[in-house]
């Protein structure tokens, strides 16, 4: 069987996320996990959502994907021995160095390699396999899927793919656009001092950038303008039958900072279709009258984008 | 570290490398990984690289050969056919920038740089990554000066710094120019025009970023010139101009303005304003990078208030 997996960016999106079908749940670790702080848990509510989620007969997976700054490292050592001992099914990272650590430290916690690390090839898959990793996701910008396949057959590992979301226009873990435009000092609680914030791979938030509308020039002349490197949401819906039949194991949605409701209505659309292939494979067609669902998703996703653009 | 000190450029073209004046470099990266599809990548034909290197061996500079920065498994015979090249040519190095064409790499009797896109952003992941054969990393941009330090926890590991050009700020799958530019005929949008050996600058709220298709690049020009004693004195000696995107003749003149000044500040008689101005004169717009602990687009400056950075 595949799983279907859903963001889980706060207990009440967690509950909603398994009410609609999802198998498992991922959630950010406080301050290292590339999302901002309210869609992130710390100690105590982290121990209950997975409480929750194996109460439900779910899994539950840590996300721990920050590419670490130096200052992070003590932290990120306290944080994954707490993801540990509060029983989490596998830990979500990119820092080769924070692999390597965990690997060696907690040889029973299984590594899921971060969409961060934009697997795009079989040998690096290979290499993270070596690493220890036991889940790794294909890069969201890897279109073709001969190019998924390829990866596929190359390991041994379980193979994730993102079936729905947005899409960055640069390669995930590749982009500084954030911390090229703004980055900020302010207090961190964790580390008792002020620190920066704003850079995409290491600490913070994405600003988004790559949504906004840009006029693109050549001399001084508008060649073009609008939303120019906005890429289209993924829709997965179509090509699930490739991905189950060639192995993939799980299917990841993207939101952990949308709001429930999209989370909500993603987990059930992705559920009908992962339960209408397994009732009959050869015949699995995409219904017309689920189009209504997928623009609202769609929809949602846009104006979350748009909230971004008078920042 | 040792002491003497290595100034490198980065040549994407046999165009550019035709006209350069090699005297102010100590060695060259060779190649442009961002496209293959680029007029004269020199690692897309390797004919051209080869005399390439056989010249700068001539006129006893380092050689460093590059990678496609995001490969696909389709681009394995070529990283293998440029490794293969760098062995029987004997070259001092090989980049690479994706942990695959890493595993690769070491099958062969090259040292290994790994890029910036290793994303490397402390010292776990140096010690990692030298662990599996890498010899030098670039540190990830996004590192202040005091975070790099923290890297010099691997002592074996060279560390080189960028001081000049421009900042790769993400790699897209798909070129910008080519969807933008071009008309809505499908083959013309496959045909490649070359648009991005042209000055294309997407702009937001007044930030220009220079986009080159496949990849984005900073704006401003890192410029580091007047820094170069602090660096220095911090005890680093490899050090990169980002040479990808410029002139023949510019960059030649940037070679000299950093080759003087690097010997000025390791004989304790820099001239910082005399070297800013020079730099000044080729590129007008400035920043540096993350170095300070501010966005990167940003410049400080110790010896003039006003700089015309993007910012």
């Amino acid at each position: 069987m595949v799983e279907l997996m859903s963001p889980a960016g706060s207990l009440e999106g967690a509950k909603i996320a398994i009410e609609n079908g999802a198998d498992s749940l991922y959630a950010g670790v406080s301050n290292l996990s590339l999302r901002p702080r309210r869609v992130e848990f710390e100690k105590g509510d982290f121990k209950k959502l997975v409480d929750f989620a194996h109460g439900e007969g779910k899994k539950i997976y840590a996300v721990l994907n920050v590419f670490l700054k130096p200052e992070d490292l003590s932290l990120f050592k306290k944080e994954v021995e707490e993801v540990y001992q509060n029983g989490a099914d596998g830990i979500i990272c990119a820092d080769v160095g924070v692999i390597s650590y965990i690997r060696q430290n907690f040889p029973g916690l299984p590594i899921h390699i971060s969409v961060q690390n934009s697997v795009t090839n079989p040998q690096a898959a290979k290499f993270y396999e070596d690493l220890g990793a036991s889940v790794i996701v294909v890069s969201r910008s890897l279109e073709r899927i001969e190019d998924i396949e390829k990866i596929k057959k190359s390991v041994r590992a379980d193979l994730e793919v993102f079936i729905h979301g947005g899409i960055c226009y640069h390669y995930d873990g590749d982009c500084f656009l954030s911390s090229y435009w703004s980055q900020e000092m302010l207090f961190d609680r964790f580390l008792g001092k002020e620190r920066l914030f704003g850079q995409n791979n290491a600490k913070g938030e994405c600003h988004l950038i790559c949504k906004r509308e840009f006029t693109l020039s050549k001399n001084g002349h508008k060649l073009s303008e609008g939303r120019l490197l906005r890429r289209p949401d993924l829709i997965g819906l179509s090509n699930l039958p490739l991905y189950i039949e060639m192995g993939v194991k799980i299917f990841k949605l993207e939101g952990r900072a949308m709001p429930v409701s999209y989370v909500a209505k993603a987990t059930r659309l992705y559920r009908k279709a992962i339960d209408l292939y397994f009732e009959n494979p050869e015949q699995y067609l995409v219904p017309e009258e689920w189009q209504a669902d997928l623009e609202e998703i769609l929809m949602a996703r846009r104006q979350y984008e748009r909230n971004w653009d008078i920042k | 570290m040792g002491s003497r000190i290595e100034l490198a450029a980065t040549v994407g073209t046999s165009e550019i490398m035709n006209e350069i004046d090699t005297d102010g470099f100590d060695s060259f990266y060779l190649g442009n990984p961002f496209c293959l599809k680029i007029r004269g990548n020199l690692s897309s034909d390797l004919e051209a690289l080869k005399v390439t290197i056989r010249f700068l061996k001539k006129v006893r500079k380092r050689v460093y050969l590059t990678t496609p920065v995001i490969p696909t498994a389709s681009d394995f015979k070529l990283i293998g056919n440029l490794l293969q090249l760098g062995v029987s040519e004997n070259v001092d190095g090989v980049e690479v920038h994706d942990v695959g064409a890493l595993r690769l790499a070491k099958e062969y009797p090259l040292k290994i740089h790994l890029s910036v896109f290793g994303n490397v952003y402390n010292q776990l992941s140096a010690l990692k990554f030298h662990s599996l054969g890498v010899k030098r990393i670039v540190p990830s941009l996004e590192l202040t000066l005091a975070e790099i330090a923290e890297l010099k926890a691997v002592p074996a590991l060279e560390l080189e710094i960028s001081v000049h050009g421009k900042l790769p700020l993400g790699i897209a799958s798909a070129c910008l120019l080519g969807t933008s530019l071009n008309s809505k005929n499908e083959k013309s949008i496959n045909a490649c025009h070359q648009a991005c050996l042209e000055e294309n600058f997407l702009i937001l709220d007044g930030l220009k970023i220079h986009t080159k298709g496949t990849a984005t690049f900073t704006g401003a020009d890192l410029v580091m010139v007047e820094h170069l004693p602090l660096i220095l004195n911090q005890g680093y000696r490899h050090f990169r101009v980002e040479g990808l995107w410029e002139t023949a003749q510019n960059l030649s003149k940037i070679g000299q303005i950093y080759k003087e000044a690097f010997e000025e500040a390791s004989q304790g008689k820099s001239d910082p304003k005399k070297n800013l101005d020079k730099v000044l004169e080729i590129t007008p717009e400035v920043c540096n990078g993350w170095y300070f602990g501010r966005s990167g687009r940003e410049y400080v400056s110790t010896i003039k208030s006003q700089i015309p950075s993007t910012k």
